[in-house]
């Protein structure tokens, strides 16, 4: 696995810059762990989209998966590692300065 | 800018715990309020009655809802709202049981309960809302 990415010299992190990978960090960033059926609902996208999503995400240290069987069912849980915490916080606050009108 | 703000909404309106959770969590707390009136009954009914009573009002209220449970990260003052909170349920039960045995005021331990019962259906939800912004402002 690999561990984070090279960001971009503006700050921006290239991994979790396109729109669906940042909507998963920003729902995930809240809570300790997010089930991925929920996380599909939330984000109105199909299995195998959200799949692809998180395994870019997984893939560069950003997100940890498990699975735990609960009601009988099996479910997979999605959880942002700390890596990618750090690497969302770095990527909202370059993005907000990007945002902010220059002085 | 504005997945992020759609996401901070979505966000703090998913982080909310469904609407019965706080009074159930309120009438459990209030059964305990009430627990000085069962000291004149048999010791085995003492023991039983009142656990019983808070796993149905639990079972009742769960019935074939979806779950309540909300993994949120609660940062440093979300935690200091929480020890508030206990604190100040605990603070309540405990007065009420000590006055009533000290003075015997039958309607004592009615009023706690009611009062616990408002202060966690009021106050949870009030909680609840602060800590779901406070967590979802994490974004900006």
């Amino acid at each position: 696995m690999a561990s984070g990415s090279a960001a971009h010299p503006n700050g921006l992190d290239p991994v979790i810059h396109p729109l669906p990978r940042l909507r998963i960090c920003a729902l995930l960033e809240p809570v300790s762990e997010e089930e991925f059926g929920a996380l599909r609902e939330l984000l109105q996208v199909s299995d195998s989209a959200l799949s692809k999503q998180l395994a870019a995400l997984v893939e560069a240290g950003y997100v940890e998966q498990r699975r735990a069987v609960r009601s009988g069912r099996s479910r997979v849980w999605v959880r942002l590692s700390d890596a990618g915490r750090r690497a969302f916080r770095g990527h909202i606050a370059a993005l907000t300065a990007l945002a902010a009108p220059a002085d | 800018m504005a997945t992020l703000a759609e996401a901070e909404q979505q966000n703090i309106a998913r982080l909310q715990r469904p609407a019965r959770y706080w009074p159930t969590l309120g009438l459990m707390l209030a059964v305990f309020a009430l627990l000085p009136y069962t000291r004149s009954w048999p010791m085995l009914l003492q023991y039983l009655i009142p656990p019983a009573t808070v796993i149905a009002i639990g079972a009742v209220a769960a019935w074939k809802q979806p779950s309540a449970v909300r993994k949120l990260r609660l940062s440093g003052s979300m935690t200091l709202g929480l020890i508030g909170f206990a604190a100040a349920a605990g603070v309540l039960g405990g007065l009420s049981t000590a006055l009533y045995a000290e003075h015997g005021w039958w309607w004592l331990p009615a009023v706690a309960a009611a009062a616990l019962f408002a202060l966690v259906t009021f106050g949870g939800r009030a909680l609840d809302r602060f800590w779901a912004r406070r967590a979802s402002r994490g974004l900006r």
